[in-house]
């Protein structure tokens, strides 16, 4: 039968999936358990005989060599590429398939509108978020018959949010004319009076106080040195073929089948406007990208893949999957993910023992627990319906106090490159870098406008000002705007300490590599947990002997955080880059954090099966 | 700017009979219309219109009051037999479409190369009537709140507890279209209420929620009332050892466990050997036994409390299915592009599903259980592994040790890490079914590309359980 194609990628935060994925989630059984394993996976397996998409190690490093070089991926890609698009004026980019976005001045204008509408209906604030939405995914399947896959996406959305007396609404929409924005901004107000009207007599209004914040006015772009909305959709299929070809024959390989894949890159761009009574205006262009591979190689029992640090998503251009270096590190990976597939596999006696883990599973512990934990609206109670609330409560007795080894220091912020970079949060507040824990130290939480005045004691005494930290995040502009846990990086070890000295002290133990953040599964208030990561080693004599199936490990955060003795140095530190779910009803907001490998003396194991 | 081709609804908070979503002849249009710009082999169009209002509580307050609509156009284009181009937007200008579906018919023609896809003409199937639509709700919209969230709150802070909450309400409208002639159309209504009672000083919490089509039946005053008992229920939470006990799952726990059977019953994975019914000598084990025997499971588009479109995808027919009778394995979901292939009738996978229950209420499981634990509710619940389907969860917002047939006192949360193709097969009484509200609930990864699993969720009606040995493999710190 025909083999369907099937797609794994970043969903665009906050919004839902579009009606072919309805069509393909029917049929996503064969990759399924990769939806489990990575956002981005590298799957470099060994091909056999039978593979009909053989390219030669030396077209492969010529191909790959002009596109690493940043050249225009051009004749010779074409040349390896068995698929064509034909004639040129086919050779399109995705900037002439798509509509020409909307001016600034636009968008500019229509939260205008929406701000005076909501002026003229008596909110005391209102502030609003106007975006155009742009998006290409350029997908190919891996194996022959090489079948391109391509996606155009575009959309408007707008929210408004408005203040009156002491209650809040927020009203959003779609359709781009004044009349709708404004008509939303009165329906919010409308709505908000109403509520406030009936609510106040039971007490069940909520304070209107906010933290000060500059009133700015401005214009910012994400940086890109090439436009992907302006390379040609052919160079970029080309160039996938060339990565995809380097899932090639690796020396002395006799592994995995290689089997079906699709691969990809999803572009996208967007330019939202905030605005608010106060003043505010700013305007952002937004660009991001997603590179995914997803290649299945299988050995026996089951799957073995790698994701290949260097290509995440991130903010950026075309220049993310131009990477210097890109093949020598597909080939490591492929040696790499043949050597690991080739270990034997099976159960392990259930118990504690000494963990090591590779930094995209340190970052993916710390973001799922911590990190979350650190959202200062699940803290004060208001997500105890939703998502839960956090063990990091009350702020009164957590902050200033050793919540983890003195070993970790965790900053929390939006600047570039991550995905969710920004240079104003959804609150109009400019974005900045600060310490969430210092030496083991709990300094402070995520916060927005709204919540930022529940910690004034504590800013008073760290003589700090009493303000938001940018964390106030729509992902659409038509969705709410709520606190999301911005990109957080781990200070790596001082001493030199790589992932193979950490897993050569351990006489019998466990090694995790890549767990993302789908992988682990705190409880509501993150205080207990459970990781069950793909690839789970066991360590013997300072080797790994073995690979583990069926088990996870469950541990107690407070405690987990507690106990970890080493860190990795800088050359260990590797990015974790998923998303996480929150709101109802819920929407789908980037997640990342750069952290280094780290040793943790005993964790349970504990048996799936 | 563009002419529009349509006239969205504009909210209109003051009107109590303005439709909030595109009507039939609205859709109809809209889809005429774009069908007409198209000249490939082969189009698609999908359009869906739903405008939602929500209330959210916290603290005893109001924490949100979220209002609007959302529009979503897709255009599937293909050329004879090659690659699919797929477009999206939420624009209906004229301009915006056309421009999109003439470079969308540009990027399809210029596909050679590659494989010439098999493509098969779509007959039209019968529709299954169903009647998801009712006006009660959508006046929901627009009178509910001042009256039930004020009461909501009352309800919780007079038994002196805390008070967080859900009110949603929701109408859509969906059509599919397609060159060939296929047109379907659909609209649909739902609402859910939840509220979570906490005491004081945060040890314990009682959750209750309704979800129904009809905003009328929903009996908000009732949840308040029994997520403030289940709080109430016994003073100290105690720890308890984690072990293998007697479960006795609430409507709200068994909905957690059962909702990951969609991926489940699907044919080809199950075929390839990757789900709990597939042969480990391959194959799939239809016409095994593979459940208790009061275990019976169907989906109906027109189930009256669990209905459904009655099309799915390009608006292939969703046919009433019978997935497990009486325990034995009777029917898979086969794909429109799988099922010809095997010589089998398509189906849609069930994220719909009725489990049907039987006559032991809950106070009479609890009455006949010597020793065990009542799970109101399972939360942040994971697929672990499909191929035996275990599952992680954790149960949230009351968790009670039951003795001697009464309930002893609340304890602490506990993690659950079980399948239900074992719980299934340790049943020892089912109660009578009920659609059961999901609550917060966001897609697992699996779910997460799937449109299906947005708020609000396919109606599962499930009933509550008593199985013996469920795993409670560890304590969990939340409330």
């Amino acid at each position: 039968m025909r083999q369907s194609q099937l797609r794994q990628r970043l969903a665009r935060p906050g919004r839902p999936r579009p009606r072919k994925d309805a069509v393909r989630a029917c049929r996503n059984s064969l990759l399924y358990d990769f939806s489990f394993h990575s956002d981005l996976v590298l799957i470099v397996s060994v091909r056999d005989s039978r593979s009909s998409a053989r390219v030669s190690r030396r077209d492969f490093l010529a191909t790959t060599s002009l596109a690493v070089a940043g050249a225009a991926v051009g004749a010779r890609a074409l040349r390896a590429s068995p698929v064509r698009l034909a004639p040129a004026e086919l050779r399109s980019a995705a900037n002439v398939l798509l509509p020409a976005p909307m001016a600034a001045g636009d968008l500019q204008g229509f939260a205008a509108a929406a701000l005076e509408a909501a002026r003229s209906a008596g909110a005391a604030f209102a502030d609003v978020r106007v975006a155009e939405w742009q998006q290409v995914e350029i997908a190919q399947r891996m194996f022959a018959p090489l079948t391109p896959s391509i996606d155009l996406d575009g959309t408007f959305t707008y929210g408004v949010r408005a203040q009156v007396d002491d209650m809040w609404a927020f009203a959003y929409g779609s359709a781009p004319t004044v009349d709708a924005l404004a008509a939303s901004a009165r329906h919010a107000v409308a709505t908000a009076r109403s509520a406030a009207r009936v609510l106040r007599a039971i007490g069940g209004t909520v304070a209107a106080e906010r933290a000060p914040a500059p009133v700015l006015t401005g214009t910012w772009a994400s940086p890109q040195r090439i436009d992907p909305f302006a390379v040609p959709i052919e160079d970029q299929l080309g160039l996938l073929w060339a990565l995809q070809s380097a899932n090639g024959r690796v020396p002395g390989g006799s592994g995995p089948d290689a089997a079906a894949g699709l691969d990809g890159f999803v572009w996208e761009r967007e330019m939202r406007v905030f605005a608010s009574t106060e003043g505010a205006v700013l305007t952002q262009t937004l660009h991001r990208g997603t590179p995914y591979f997803y290649v299945q190689g299988e050995r026996g029992t089951g799957t073995v893949g790698l994701t290949l640090p260097s290509l995440v998503p991130a903010s950026g251009g075309y220049e993310l999957v131009l990477a210097p270096g890109l093949q020598e590190r597909i080939k490591a990976h492929a040696e790499e993910v043949v050597r690991l597939a080739r270990l034997p596999v099976g159960p392990m006696d259930v118990g504690r023992y000494p963990m090591v883990c590779d930094g995209v599973t340190l970052g993916s512990l710390f973001a799922m627990t911590v990190g979350t934990g650190l959202e200062l609206d699940r803290v004060v109670g208001e997500e105890a319906g939703g998502a839960g609330t956090s063990y990091l409560s009350p702020p009164a007795t957590s902050l200033g106090t050793q919540i983890t080894a003195p070993l970790l220091t965790v900053t929390a912020g939006r600047a570039l490159p991550a995905l969710n970079a920004v240079q104003w949060d959804d609150d109009g507040v400019e974005t900045h870098d600060y310490p969430v824990i210092t030496a083991g130290t709990h300094v402070d939480y995520h916060t927005s406008r709204h919540t930022a005045p529940a910690l004034t004691d504590w800013y008073r005494r760290q003589n700090h000002p009493v303000r938001s930290h940018g964390c106030a995040l729509a992902p659409s502009a038509d969705n709410p705007v709520l606190i999301r846990t911005p990109h957080l990086t781990v200070t790596p070890g001082t001493e030199s300490a790589s992932l193979e000295t950490l897993a050569s002290e351990i006489s019998r133990g466990l090694l995790i590599r890549q767990a993302t953040l789908s992988d682990v599964h705190p409880d509501a208030s993150c205080a207990t947990g459970l990781v069950a990561p793909a690839l789970l080693f066991e360590i013997a004599h300072g080797k790994v002997v073995r690979r583990i199936t069926g088990a996870a490990l469950q541990f107690r955060t407070r405690a987990l955080w507690q106990s970890l003795t080493h860190l990795g140095d800088a050359s260990t530190v590797e990015p974790s880059v998923g998303r996480s779910n929150k709101g109802e009803p819920w929407t789908l907001a980037p997640m990342s954090a750069t952290a280094p490998a780290g040793l943790f003396p005993t964790v349970d194991l504990i048996a799936l099966r | 700017m563009h002419s529009l081709l349509l006239r969205l609804p504009l909210p209109s908070r003051l009107s109590v009979v303005a439709r909030p979503v595109l009507e039939r002849a609205q859709l109809l249009q809209l889809g005429q219309q774009i069908l007409a710009m198209t000249s490939a082999d082969t189009v698609s169009v999908y359009v869906t219109h739903t405008a939602r209002v929500i209330t959210r509580i916290a603290n005893n307050r109001v924490r949100s009051l979220d209002d609007g609509d959302t529009l979503r156009i897709e255009i599937h284009t293909q050329y004879g037999g090659r690659a699919e181009v797929w477009t999206s937007t939420n624009q209906i200008t004229e301009g915006t479409l056309r421009a999109l579906v003439a470079q969308c018919e540009t990027l399809a023609r210029a596909q050679i190369g590659g494989e010439e896809l098999l493509h098969k003409r779509q007959e039209p199937d019968p529709y299954v009537p169903v009647a998801l639509w009712h006006d009660t709700t959508v006046a929901g919209m627009t009178a509910a709140r001042d009256t039930v969230v004020p009461a909501l709150i009352e309800r919780v802070r007079q038994h002196g507890l805390t008070a967080a909450g859900f009110v949603g309400l929701m109408a859509r409208s969906t059509a599919v279209f397609t060159k060939e002639g296929i047109t379907a159309v659909g609209e649909e209504t739902d609402s859910e209420v939840t509220v979570t009672a906490q005491t004081p000083d945060g040890t314990r919490s009682g959750w209750a929620g309704q979800a129904a089509r009809d905003w009328a039946t929903i009996d908000y005053q009732h949840v308040a009332d029994e997520a403030a008992r289940l709080a109430l229920i016994g003073k100290d939470v105690q720890a308890i050892e984690p072990g293998r006990r007697t479960a006795i799952l609430g409507p709200a726990a068994v909905v957690q466990l059962m909702r990951y059977f969609a991926q489940e019953f699907d044919a080809y994975g199950t075929n390839m050997g990757q789900t709990g019914f597939s042969k480990a000598s391959g194959g799939n084990k239809i016409g095994q036994r593979v459940f208790d025997p009061r275990i019976t499971m169907r989906s109906d588009p027109a189930d009256p409390e669990g209905g459904y479109y009655s099309f799915f995808s390009q608006g292939f027919g969703n046919p009433a299915m019978t997935w497990v009778e009486q325990g034995v394995l009777k029917n898979l979901a086969y794909s429109p592009d799988y099922g010809p292939t095997q010589g089998k009738a398509y189906a849609e996978n069930p994220v719909s599903l009725r489990i049907e229950g039987g006559t032991s209420s809950l106070p009479d499981m609890i009455a006949a259980c010597a020793e065990g634990i009542y799970v109101n509710r399972l939360a942040d619940v994971s697929l672990l592994d499909k191929g035996s389907g275990m599952l992680s969860g954790v149960t949230r917002d009351g968790c009670f040790l039951v003795r001697h047939g009464k309930i002893d006192r609340p304890v602490k949360n506990f993690r659950i890490l079980d399948s239900p193709f074992f719980l299934l097969n340790k049943l020892e009484a089912l109660g009578p079914t009920a659609r059961a509200p999901f609550g917060y609930t966001p897609p697992s990864d699996v779910e997460q590309y799937d449109p299906r699993f947005t708020w609000p969720r396919r109606p599962m009606i499930v009933p509550p359980m008593m199985v013996r040995d469920c795993n409670f493999s560890s304590l969990a710190d939340a409330v």
